[in-house]
């Protein structure tokens, strides 16, 4: 029973600590922990931390044997809301990782799409994927989704 | 002096309470989790399923056990989807509640290295850490399948470690005031602009489009910044002061059910049920007995 009690207080200690350490990290910016454990308390305690005044969404074009680049309706493999999809599509566990494992990243997602549009008899020999980028709009999320005001961007860097 | 904080220690964490907060918080968390389990069912085949387009979190190295966390056929993946909805309603009416717990913290972080890990946002991790405290703190002693089956009774209870109510209340506070204090120096969260464009982006739902046709000015949402993080700086203190938690309760309330209708994160929800963390055990079954005897007609 006692040994029990030590335990349980030793491991409520060490949860405290942790706490404590992800909450100074919140201000300073200074941890005494490993990354992935910082990164869980501390994200148990983050807030979306800035915004932008743009939308983003993952497109896809496919290369027809004939040459011909047409688009690939990425909505089947990104179900759910538009935030939460884009969410996904920007792959941050990835881009946490940096430059290299977001590019391996998106190249691993470009060959899943083109061996799944192929079982669905859509060949196409080179895959492309990019980011259109817009303005964002009181009148509704796609209000400005428009040539003049669209741009294609880089997957990785967004630029 | 220190022989005041080890008791205060042990009062606080180690002495028995009554199970009734930790029950409540049980039923919340289990009925999340059968709201979670319904809204991705029918993406069970992209998000867990080698039909979609998915990323492990680890790269499968052949022959080593990484090669698990590849995305299984479509069956298997709706199987072990399956096994999660067991787990969730056992959680709900805590029958096996530590089994069940264990199995869907398993399963959770199994689908979450498949696929979750692109929407791991705070709220994930604090399901995750509810859930695990709660599968260790006999939150099943009262309100549940298992007492009904051992005492013949949903209200039968049996008292339990305090430590489990402490923790969810402390990272709760913290949560609250993580949160209030990077909100209070982070730039862009100096003025009202990131609640304007919070009404117009891809999370915002039609009643904020809505609002923001309104063309309030920047400053009513300069005031609406400044109230939430007077509002995060003040929760972590109201929630535990009995005489304001009341307050507390409705100025949290209010905030996630404001997140939820104009953003659309529902999940938030779950941390109002979970105020009963700072509760005292006695006085949430007060409150439950007297809405029961209430709800029953009269049989004079």
């Amino acid at each position: 029973m006692r040994l029990r009690r030590t335990l349980v207080s030793f491991g409520i200690g060490l949860y405290l600590f942790v706490t404590a350490n992800a909450l100074v990290y919140t201000v300073f910016r200074k941890s005494l922990l490993p990354t992935p454990v910082l990164r869980y308390f501390y994200g148990m305690m983050a807030p979306y931390q800035g915004y932008s005044t743009y939308n983003f969404e993952l497109v896809a074009g496919g290369k027809t044997e004939e040459g011909a680049w047409e688009m690939i309706d990425l909505l089947p493999y990104f179900p759910g809301s538009t935030g939460e999809r884009t969410f996904r599509e920007f792959l941050l566990s990835r881009r946490a990782q940096g430059e290299e494992e977001t590019r391996k990243g998106y190249e691993q997602l470009a060959g899943q799409l083109r061996r799944t549009e192929a079982e669905h008899g859509r060949s196409y020999t080179e895959i492309r994927l990019s980011f259109d980028t817009w303005p964002m709009a009181r009148d509704g999320y796609e209000a400005l989704r428009l040539p003049a005001f669209t741009r294609r961007v880089n997957p990785i860097t967004l630029e | 002096m220190i022989r005041k904080a080890v008791l205060t220690w042990r009062r606080f964490f180690l002495e028995p309470i009554a199970p009734h907060s930790l029950a409540v918080m049980r039923i919340a968390l289990g009925g999340t989790l059968i709201a979670l389990w319904f809204r991705y069912l029918p993406h069970v085949d992209s998000y867990f399923s080698d039909r979609g387009l998915a990323l492990a979190y680890w790269e499968p190295q052949s022959g080593s056990l990484s090669m698990l966390l590849t995305h299984p056929p479509l069956g298997i993946a709706l199987f072990l989807y399956g096994v999660l909805l067991i787990a969730s309603i056992g959680i709900l009416l805590g029958w096996g509640l530590r089994c069940w717990s264990a199995v869907a913290a398993g399963l959770l972080v199994y689908f979450t290295l498949l696929s979750f890990h692109n929407f791991l946002a705070s709220w994930g991790r604090l399901l995750f850490f509810t859930l695990v405290i709660l599968g260790m703190s006999g939150a099943d002693r009262t309100y549940s399948l298992r007492m009904r089956s051992e005492k013949g009774s949903w209200r039968a209870w049996e008292a339990v470690p305090a430590w489990p109510q402490r923790i969810i209340a402390i990272q709760i506070a913290a949560t609250y005031l993580g949160v209030g204090l990077q909100k209070a120096y982070l730039p862009d969260w100096q003025g009202g602009e990131i609640l304007a464009y919070a009404l117009v982006n891809g999370w915002s739902t039609p009643l904020a489009h809505v609002i923001a046709q309104w063309n309030l000015p920047i400053a009513v949402y300069d005031a609406s910044v400044i109230a939430v993080k007077i509002l995060h700086g003040l929760l972590p203190i109201m929630l535990w002061m009995p005489r304001y938690q009341r307050y507390a309760f409705l100025a949290g309330a209010t905030f996630h059910i404001g997140v939820t209708l104009m953003m659309g994160m529902w999940w938030f929800l779950l941390l109002i049920p979970l105020y009963a963390a700072f509760v005292d055990p006695k006085n949430i079954a007060e409150l439950l007995k007297c809405w029961t005897v209430h709800k029953r007609p009269s049989t004079i």
